[in-house]
C-alpha cells in the first residue's frame, strides 16, 4: 500500500482543522455579538461573552502551529521568509498611519491590524515561492 | 551547491512528485532543489544520496565560491 506523503497529509488536516475552528470562530462571534446587545451597557458578563471569539481563535493558532512543526523544511523556509516580510511590512503601514494620525488623519481601527499582518504574510508567501520556482 | 538531482531522477523515471513522497516532500521542494534555488539541510541531503544509493557528495557539489 502506498503511504501518504506526510506534507500532503499535514496540508489536508491543516485545512480540515483551520476551516472547523474559523467556522466555530464565525458562529461564536455571531452569537457573542448579538448576545452582548441585549445585555444591559453595566452588566460584567458582556465583557466574558465579548471574548468567547477568542477561544476558536486560539485554537487556530494551534491548527497552525501544529501545521507549521509537520511540513518539510522549505516549506518553514518558505514561512519565516513571509513572516519576516509581514512584520516588516506591517509595522511600516502602522508606524506610518500612526504618523498620519498625529496630523489628523482618521484612527485605524486595531482590528484591522491582524487581517493586514495575514495579508501580508500571504503576499510574502506568494513573494518567497515566486522567488524559489 | 550544484546537484545531479534532475539527472538522477530521470535515471529512475521518478516524477518530480514520485521522488517527493519518497522523501516526505513537497513537489515544490524538490523543485527548488532541482533548480539549485535552494540548498537541502544535512538530513534532507543524506536522505535523498541514501534513496538514491550514493555518497552525498555524489550527488551534491559546492561551487568553488561555496569552498573559499
Amino acid at each position: 500500500m502506498k503511504t501518504q506523503n506526510p506534507v500532503t497529509r499535514a496540508n489536508r488536516i491543516y485545512t480540515r482543522d483551520l476551516l472547523l475552528a474559523m467556522g466555530a470562530y464565525t458562529v461564536i462571534l455571531i452569537v457573542a455579538v448579538s448576545w452582548v446587545n441585549i445585555l444591559p451597557q453595566e452588566d460584567p458578563l458582556r465583557y466574558i461573552i465579548i471574548l468567547t471569539p477568542v477561544v476558536p481563535l486560539i485554537i487556530a493558532l494551534l491548527v497552525f502551529m501544529r501545521w507549521l512543526r509537520s511540513v518539510d523544511e522549505f516549506e518553514r523556509k518558505l514561512n519565516f521568509e513571509a513572516f519576516g516580510f509581514s512584520l516588516a511590512t506591517t509595522g511600516i503601514i502602522t508606524l506610518t498611519l500612526g504618523f498620519l494620525e498625529r496630523a489628523g488623519f482618521p484612527d485605524t481601527p486595531l482590528m484591522l491590524v491582524p487581517m493586514l499582518m495575514i495579508f501580508m504574510w500571504g503576499l510574502g508567501l506568494v513573494l518567497a515561492r515566486k522567488r524559489y520556482q | 551547491m550544484n546537484n545531479r538531482l534532475r539527472v538522477l531522477r530521470a535515471e529512475h523515471q521518478w516524477s518530480q512528485g514520485e521522488l517527493a513522497d519518497r522523501l516526505g516532500v513537497s513537489r515544490q521542494t524538490i523543485n527548488a532543489l532541482e533548480t539549485g534555488k535552494y540548498d537541502p539541510s544535512l538530513v534532507l541531503a543524506f536522505k535523498i544520496a541514501h534513496l538514491f544509493d550514493m555518497k552525498i557528495e555524489e550527488v551534491f557539489q559546492p561551487t568553488d565560491e561555496e569552498l573559499k
